[in-house]
């Protein structure tokens, strides 16, 4: 079984978009939605769920026995992250859950208690089984429910013995993007031809060199800016990475709004023009023979 | 007699006489400038934010009488500044405590492991192994160890950077820098002397927690001016710390199901902050109609509409401000601001 994560440093440069018409490709796969910040793959695969899991992967602070509190401002005090408000209550958001408060106080006003952070859905799309994950919003714990999503989707492809999984991760280069790059076989890194896109990308190449892994560079709306493009290419080649182009195409937002894939749209959609969505096609086709 | 504000909207009144301390009082009364920290922020990433924020940094830049300071809290990814192209020093770096163990005292008795709620540590038989990246610096291992043998030390995450340290006249032909820089930086400098203040922070590489980074860089606010934000993508830890305290957040959004569907996520982190909040549509169509219906739904404002362009688009791609470029855009980012600073007036009376 062979693993694939979709990533791009800075956000918006098309990872769903790509990953979307690859999961059309690639039969006999499970796909992964690992950006559960912000999941879209469910947007244009559209799934039926069939089951609902919350994950519980962090603690937070809860006052339950607050007629013994004696107000002694132990908690507030050695809390690090300002949770703890004046009127001795726990502001939710700041909370990370450390057990400090719970430690000190020498009352047991405080508890830790579970809680749940988000949720994981196991769904079934037209091309194959997909799991998810969504965090809740105000949340932490990105990171957790990214190894979570990626467990289950193990499982998934270990029962139905699936060749592959398609991972969709999230931007930056923070946790949860450790987190979906983590053991998997090949990182399919979706760029774009414009300052920020190098700027980012650097800074994800240097990451994935750090974890030893297979990669694929892919220039979106390349022709958007060839000189920048031409810089990418240069970056990709001393990294020893292979890259692909993906034209700039208006149309790509239209065929996403009616939550079909890019091959879907062909010969469908008579108000695209069909030349255009052929390269855009090709180029995708020319990504899955990389990663395949 | 000294007159001074506090963080938001109290003044102070303190006289002295004779350096004999008086009295001091306060007194809560609408300030004309309402000072501000206002926050750029999308839930999908490449909606525009950084766009949104330059361009309305720049266009607000020469006509505020109280100054703005500019703060990238996209800490994983700054890229503000690819756009300002202001010459940058190191300010500080971060660090974040972690646990030093004094092997000396140690009698490996895992209690520090036991109540770790991260995971950060683990205890072998002789050895304590901390695991950084697990470590949220609460400290607890040094308040749990009953031998005293854990010690914080510093450990880099990242660094704070900014324009402000040294004022040297600009460069314009500079060999030395890489050739991106000075392209950059040709382009993208405002036609004045008036820079703004400017502060990034910027995580290292193969670091996972970006949240210290941000409250560090989040020290830099200066309440007597305005300070726009430029926040980072999502809706998870390092965002919420980012928002943390922001008087108005801007939601930038784009017209496709992807963008709406973030958009809506952003709404509810807004509300459950109880953050006023405002839409600016970017690479707008005909297809806005699902977003303007659920902004009128909501009830929420759009400030501004930004075309969806191939002009902007290239010159976005060459790291020019299109403000720059476009200058009949200044007026529509200023309107924008008063707009805010009305709701912002609304908000406090």
């Amino acid at each position: 079984m062979k693993e694939i994560s979709v990533i791009s440093g800075k956000g918006g440069t098309g990872k769903t978009t790509i990953t979307a018409s690859l999961a059309q490709l690639m039969n006999n796969s499970v796909y992964a939605d690992c950006d559960v910040d912000a999941p879209n793959l469910d947007l244009v695969l559209e799934p039926k769920v069939h089951e609902k899991e919350a994950v519980k992967v962090s603690k937070v602070a809860e006052r339950v026995n607050i007629e013994n509190c004696i107000e002694c401002n132990k908690c507030r005090e050695n809390c690090r992250f300002d949770a703890i408000n004046q009127d001795l209550t726990i502001n939710k958001f700041k909370c990370e859950g450390c057990g400090v408060c719970q430690y000190i106080c020498p009352n047991n006003v405080i508890k830790l208690q579970e809680k749940e952070s988000g949720d994981i859905y196991n769904s079934t799309t037209r091309f194959g089984p997909m799991v998810y994950g969504k965090l809740r919003i105000g949340e932490e714990a990105t990171g957790k429910i990214v190894d979570k999503v990626k467990e289950k989707a193990r499982k998934v492809a270990k029962t139905k013995s699936k060749d592959h999984i398609l991972i969709d991760g999230s931007p930056g280069v923070g946790c949860p993007v450790i987190a979906s790059i983590n053991g998997v076989d090949h990182v399919l890194i979706v760029t774009e031809p414009t300052v920020s896109g190098i700027h980012d990308l650097k800074r994800v190449i240097e990451l994935t060199n750090n974890f030893n892994l297979e990669k694929t560079v892919c220039i979106n709306k390349y022709d958007l800016n060839k000189q920048k493009t031409k810089e990418i290419t240069k970056i990709a080649q001393k990294n020893n990475t292979d890259t692909v182009k993906i034209p700039y195409n208006e149309n790509i937002n239209k065929t996403i709004a009616q939550g079909k894939t890019i091959f879907e749209s062909i010969n469908l959609d008579t108000t695209i023009k069909q030349n255009d969505l052929f390269e855009v096609a090709g180029a995708i086709f020319q990504i899955w023979k990389k990663i395949h | 007699m000294k007159v001074y504000s506090d963080e938001k909207r109290k003044i102070f009144i303190h006289v002295e006489f004779n350096s004999l301390r008086a009295f001091q009082f306060y007194y809560e009364i609408n300030i004309e400038v309402i000072i501000m920290n206002v926050g750029v922020a999308s839930g999908k990433g490449g909606t525009g934010k950084t766009t949104v924020a330059v361009n309305l940094a720049l266009s607000l830049n020469l006509d505020l009488d109280l100054g703005l300071r500019f703060l990238d809290c996209d800490v994983e990814e700054p890229n503000s500044n690819l756009f300002f192209g202001y010459e940058l020093d190191r300010l500080k770096t971060v660090e974040k405590k972690i646990p030093n163990i004094n092997y000396d005292k140690c009698n490996f008795c895992k209690k520090c492991m036991e109540y770790c709620e991260f995971n950060a540590l683990a205890v072998v038989p002789d050895e304590v192994m901390v695991f950084d990246d697990l470590c949220h610096s609460c400290g607890l291992c040094s308040m749990v160890c009953p031998e005293e043998a854990i010690k914080e030390k510093g450990t880099r995450i990242g660094e704070i950077k900014t324009n402000q340290i040294q004022k040297k006249p600009k460069k314009t032909n500079e060999i030395d820098k890489s050739n991106e820089k000075t392209k950059n930086s040709d382009k993208s400098i405002p036609a004045s002397d008036n820079e703004i203040e400017f502060y990034e922070g910027e995580m290292d590489v193969g670091r996972v927690m970006s949240s210290p980074v941000i409250s560090e860089l989040k020290k830099q606010i200066d309440n007597s001016k305005l300070n726009i934000l430029d926040i980072p993508p999502g809706s998870g830890c390092p965002v919420i710390e980012a928002m943390d305290n922001l008087d108005y957040l801007i939601l930038v959004t784009e017209p496709t199901k992807f963008g709406l569907s973030d958009l809506k996520n952003s709404v509810k982190l807004a509300e459950a902050m109880k953050i006023p909040h405002g839409v600016i549509i970017n690479k707008s169509q005909e297809d806005a109609q699902e977003t303007h219906k659920y902004c009128s739904k909501k009830d929420i404002p759009i400030h501004l509409e930004i075309p969806n362009q191939r002009e902007i688009a290239e010159l976005y791609s060459d790291g020019v401000p299109f403000i720059t470029q476009m200058p009949q855009w200044k007026k529509k980012f200023r309107d924008t601001y008063s707009e805010i600073k009305e709701k912002i007036e609304i908000e406090v009376n």
